[in-house]
């Protein structure tokens, strides 16, 4: 299996339910992994590939929403497919609303499960795709100078080089040579891309002293 | 000699009286004792004994006589010797008042030698003298109560002193007579006992009984048949059965009845119906008891019991078993609706199995290098799956089921863990943590495997419903089964709840007491009755900290059979 394949976990404590969903999940091109109960998936160390969980709400110890608000705060890249043999609306409304994809109710049709599993591997894919981005981001961010951020914090906000100039008490040709520092470092086109880029990073803009 | 056996005065004056026991001895008789008959075998013997005497004695006549009751104004000669010269026949009468040697020795209650009557001028004109017996020798016979019954005596017609083993011998022989006498007179005594218990048997018997000859007509009947049918002693003999108390339409069934009772038939009882005098039907049974021994054309007895009482208590009976299996039932209803999330569940795990295995097994077949390996692996898994759901299925419709209370031998272990497993969804709805402790070796019980789930189930239920608004410390439940003293086997469910008053123990088995917001208060109340049905008891303990234990136990019998 390549490190690229997404992976399809499932936690549920009947064996019929696990036996019988693997060979659906390797026939729709993914990886299954099965767990009879939340701790065991726990325990078990995570890829850096999309993926998803396939969870059983009613698990002996650590029950189903009890471990999607785990996943929830540590796994953002593992969007959760509910599956129970007795919903009720509060609870699938306590799961929709924490975040699951989709709720199903046993027995489920495999079409059903497919194209959920589907939609939550889109959807853990797009996760991936922006922590990349973002971790790029980052790195560029990084790798700036404390002086270049301030540079950088202040031509965000629409301030002319004079005016950076005249804020940090710098002359306004040393502006200029850190401001084309920080565009290069952060990769930047132009301007606007530089200001996406902030907001992204949820910089605050420094206030006016 | 014999005569010093009785001290007696003779009353001459009242000669009946006389024949009866003398003030002295104190005896209490009753002149007016039936009269009890000489069998024909003791008198064959006693003709064997006169015979003898008048061989051995060489005399020409040996005779025995009986006074005749009531009047005692005579008595016959009932033994006489087959001997040359005896003029005495049986079934000769003599007047007892005409001087005879008998007369007198009746009278007296003495013995009497008389050598030659004709030499003694009390004698010399006594009848036997006309018959030429001149010599007597003679014994008083006795019945045991001490009335006279009669003489033993030998005559001879010529002078006979009769030397002392002679006297002897008499008096021996007048000591088997006395004997006979009171065997006959026991037997007697016997008989009339008997006779008395029967009529007060008959009178009083709370049953009707009738004695029916061959005809079927109705010869004897009791008070109790005028009592159950109508119809007095007067109005029902010379009646046949049929025509006075069989319904129209079961006239066969009466003639087909008394056509069986052939007097070689053996007993038999039917339960039936008859009529009573007014038209009404009286459920009875019957017991038919054939006599061969009544002779007299009498075919037997038909004994009737009334069985109205009967009949109204066992309905009684039946219809409140019916109401308790309809309550059994519909608290087994009720308790099942409340486990519909634990049912939902159980099926709907082999049923995702079913269905998820079947769409992987027909995208495998379909695409476009088939995968049969992968096929065959989902419809094996399939099978398992089905055939797990339908054992759920079974497990249900029985609990479902409204059936008659059954004995059948059960494993408390099993219908214990089935219990759990159909509760078991229930359970971890509820976050409880399930602990079971089954003993080995638990001998079977005999019992209704269905109802003794149901108690089960409620104790469980119930336990689920004591923890469900507790927060503070795990729900915790531990369901034992245990072997108890007086072999007994049990099954306790423990619970972390919110437990019981101890003052409310007794309340909790009522029937509609209940402490839940929702509840019927019927599951106890009839998990009690179910396990008081099985001879077991059911009771409750509050802990001392959290919670309560309901527990029940029932006799098991290793060695009874089931019917």
């Amino acid at each position: 299996m390549s490190p690229a394949t997404a992976i399809v976990f499932v936690v549920d404590d009947d064996i019929s339910v696990r036996e019988s969903l693997e060979p659906l999940i390797r026939c729709g091109g993914w990886q299954p992994e099965s767990f009879a109960s939340a701790q065991e998936f726990l325990d078990c160390p995570r890829a850096p590939v999309p993926s998803c969980l396939v969870l059983d709400v009613s698990l002996p110890g650590l029950n189903g929403l009890d471990l999607q608000n785990r996943v929830a705060a540590e796994r953002t890249d593992m969007p959760i497919i509910f599956i129970t043999g007795h919903g009720d609306i509060p609870m699938t409304v306590q799961a929709m609303k924490a975040g699951a994809v989709e709720f199903l109710t046993k027995p489920f049709s495999d079409d059903a499960l497919l194209s959920a599993i589907r939609q939550a591997l889109e959807r853990s894919r797009l996760v991936l795709d922006h922590e990349t981005e973002m971790q790029a981001l980052r790195d560029c961010y990084a790798s700036l100078t404390p002086r270049e951020r301030q540079v950088m914090a202040l031509v965000v906000t629409g301030l002319l080089n004079k005016q950076v100039a005249g804020e940090l008490g710098i002359s306004e040709i040393t502006v200029k040579a850190h401001r084309g520092m920080v565009m290069k470092k952060m990769k930047a086109d132009s301007l606007p891309d530089l200001v996406r880029m902030s907001a992204k990073l949820d910089l605050v803009p420094t206030p006016k002293g | 000699m014999g005569g010093a056996y009785y001290v007696g005065e003779l009353h001459h004056s009242r000669a009946g009286y006389g024949l009866i026991a003398d003030a002295d001895g104190g005896r209490a008789v009753n002149s007016d004792a039936p009269e009890i008959a000489i069998s024909s075998d003791v008198l064959r013997k006693w003709q064997r004994i006169v015979d003898l005497l008048a061989n051995i004695m060489h005399v020409p006549s040996a005779v025995v006589c009986k006074i005749e009751p009531p009047d005692y104004t005579h008595y016959t000669v009932i033994s006489s010797s087959n001997s040359t010269g005896n003029p005495f026949p049986v079934d000769q009468i003599f007047s007892m008042d005409i001087g005879t040697f008998c007369e007198t020795v009746i009278k007296s209650r003495e013995p009497l030698l008389v050598a030659n009557g004709l030499e003694n001028d009390q004698w010399k004109s006594a009848p036997e003298m006309r018959v030429g017996m001149v010599s007597y020798l003679g014994f008083p016979v006795f019945w045991p109560d001490g009335r006279v019954f009669g003489t033993i005596c030998v005559l001879d017609n010529k002078t006979n002193r009769y030397s002392d083993m002679y006297q002897e011998l008499l008096s021996h022989c007048r000591d088997v007579l006395q004997g006979d006498l009171q065997t006959l007179a026991r037997l007697g005594s016997e008989l009339e006992e008997q006779k008395a218990h029967l009529s007060e048997l008959f009178a009083r018997v709370p049953e009707a009984i009738v004695l029916a000859d061959r005809d079927c007509r109705i010869v004897r009947v009791n008070p109790e048949f005028t009592k159950i049918f109508g119809y007095t002693a007067e109005e029902a003999i010379g009646r046949r059965l049929q025509d006075l108390i069989a319904p129209d339409e079961l006239q066969e069934e009466v003639e087909s009845v008394m056509y069986r009772m052939v007097p070689t038939g053996g007993v038999f009882a039917v339960e039936t119906v008859r009529r009573h005098k007014n038209g009404m039907p009286v459920p009875v049974s019957l017991l038919c008891v054939p006599v061969s021994s009544l002779g007299s054309g009498d075919t037997g007895y038909v004994i009737y019991r009334d069985m109205t009482e009967t009949k109204r208590l066992q309905d009684e009976q039946r219809r409140y078993q019916e109401i308790q299996l309809e309550l059994a039932h519909a608290n087994r209803i009720a308790t099942i609706g409340q486990l519909s999330a634990s049912i939902t569940h159980e099926l709907n795990q082999p049923l995702t199995g079913i269905l998820t295995n079947c769409s992987t097994g027909l995208r495998m077949l379909t695409d476009d290098s088939p995968n049969l390996d992968g096929a065959r692996e989902a419809i094996r898994r399939t099978m398992r799956d089905a055939n797990r759901a339908s054992e759920v299925i079974l497990r249900l419709r029985t609990l479902y089921s409204k059936r008659e209370v059954t004995a059948e031998l059960v494993d408390l272990n099993e219908t214990t863990r089935e219990v759990i497993a159909l509760s078991l969804g229930e359970l971890q709805k509820g976050q409880v943590i399930v602990r079971t402790e089954f003993a080995d070796d638990l001998p079977l019980v005999i019992g209704d495997r269905v109802q003794l789930q149901q108690v089960v189930l409620n104790l469980l239920l119930n336990a689920l419903d004591a923890m469900i608004g507790v927060n503070d410390r795990p729900r915790q439940l531990v369901v034992k089964t245990h072997r108890q003293e007086g072999d007994c086997v049990g099954v306790s469910v423990q619970d972390s709840g919110v437990g019981f008053e101890p003052h409310t123990v007794d309340k909790l088995f009522e029937a509609f007491y209940t402490t839940k917001q929702d509840g019927m208060g019927m599951g106890l109340s009839v998990s009690r009755s179910i396990i008081e049905s099985h001879h077991g008891r059911l009771w409750a303990v509050p802990h001392d900290g959290a919670g309560a234990t309901f527990s029940f136990s029932i006799p098991c019998r290793t060695n009874t059979n089931i019917q």
